[in-house]
């Protein structure tokens, strides 16, 4: 892509569009970078340091997203054993969001088309969510994938 | 195969889709094998079905590599192996669209299927704002849901999808994990100011965790 530009007339205006359109991955790195620190400093297996899940609270169900942020804690301090019983799917899925990101952003800083995946990615997901969310809810199966209850 | 039901008996039609596209008794359709995947839908509102004669031109089987094979090229998006692996007509692909699909009426719109995926994702994603609508965890898949809903609704304008209802119902879905997620917000402040503040409320919650623990140990 970048061998069809001319040199000298060319680079500014790439450099330009091309922070233009890293701007959109840059500011969401930062955003989860900023949250990935407060996560760490503030550790959330502290009862109530960031409230209580609302879904647990209001209808008595665990969603698929509890225990997300006592996982990403872990993660993020090499504890994988700790992230896995916190919650299994979110530690398998937040490193597949990192490379997602890294591979959006490098085509998107090249300026290539946009990804357009086959479409059964987004059915798988969305099977294996809905199904996380029923199963972890089975009472034989919460010590397995609900969330590690609160210390 | 323009009106298959008019003339015929009722036994007829039994027979006419099996032995009607291969057989030498309709030599009217010069595009005899690309007739059996269209006279579902399009059929009897199509009087210029032998406009759709035009595609076999460029090649046998046009359709379904066109609606198969395009999208796993666009995908890779590397430039020479999409010029090397499809033939040279589908470098110019909306251009190619148009006219050889926008001959035939029945057809609508003239639509690919390559962005497709965009639809599916933010239908998906919707879903999953919704079920994941517990706090700020929600909010993050529907805003992308929604990004990316409007993206496959201004591709399916563009030709390059065709799914723009099911993009709409990702943007609707999206709004709604949104919505729901932010409701989640507002009764936990709702909790907050009814509970006596933060203490009466971290109070209540610590009870209800306990009790909840003692449901399921």
């Amino acid at each position: 892509m970048t061998d069809v530009r001319q040199p000298a007339a060319g680079a500014g205006h790439a450099t330009a569009s091309r922070v233009r359109r890293g701007a959109l991955p840059l500011a969401l790195a930062a955003a989860a970078a900023g949250a990935a620190t407060l996560l760490v400093v503030r550790s959330p297996y502290t009862p109530l340091s960031y409230g209580f899940c609302p879904s647990v609270l209001f209808l008595g169900v665990s969603c698929p997203g509890c225990g997300g942020l006592r996982a990403t804690h872990s993660l993020l301090t090499g504890d994988l054993a700790a992230a896995w019983q916190a919650n299994p799917l979110w530690t398998v899925a937040a490193p597949l969001l990192v490379v997602a990101w890294g591979v959006w952003t490098v085509r998107r800083l090249r300026g290539r088309p946009p990804v357009s995946a086959p479409t059964w990615p987004a059915w798988l997901v969305l099977v294996v969510v809905v199904g996380f969310a029923v199963l972890r809810n089975v009472p034989a199966l919460v010590p397995y994938l609900g969330p590690a209850p609160l210390p | 195969m323009s009106s298959p039901n008019e003339p015929r008996d009722p036994g007829a039609p039994d027979e006419q889709p099996g032995t009607g596209p291969g057989s030498p008794d309709s030599p009217s359709q010069p595009s005899g094998p690309d007739v059996p995947p269209y006279p579902a839908g399009t059929g009897p509102d199509t009087p210029a079905a032998p406009g759709y004669g035009q595609p076999p031109a460029y090649g046998q089987g046009q359709p379904p590599a066109y609606g198969q094979g395009q999208p796993p090229a666009y995908g890779q998006g590397q430039p020479p192996a999409y010029g090397q692996g499809q033939p040279p007509t589908y470098g110019e692909q909306p251009t190619y669209g148009q006219p050889a699909y926008g001959q035939a009426p029945g057809y609508g719109a003239p639509q690919s299927t390559a962005r497709n995926s965009l639809g599916v994702w933010s239908l998906v994603l919707g879903i999953l704002s919704i079920v994941l609508c517990c706090l700020v965890v929600g909010i993050v898949p529907g805003a992308i849901g929604v990004w990316l809903g409007f993206k496959g609704r201004s591709a399916a304008a563009r030709g390059e999808a065709s799914n723009g209802g099911m993009a709409l119902a990702g943007i609707i879905l999206g709004i709604v994990g949104i919505l729901a997620s932010l409701y989640m917000i507002i009764s936990l402040s709702i909790g907050l100011a009814e509970y006596g503040g933060l203490d009466g409320f971290l109070q209540y919650v610590e009870d209800e965790v306990e009790r909840q623990q003692l449901q399921a140990p």
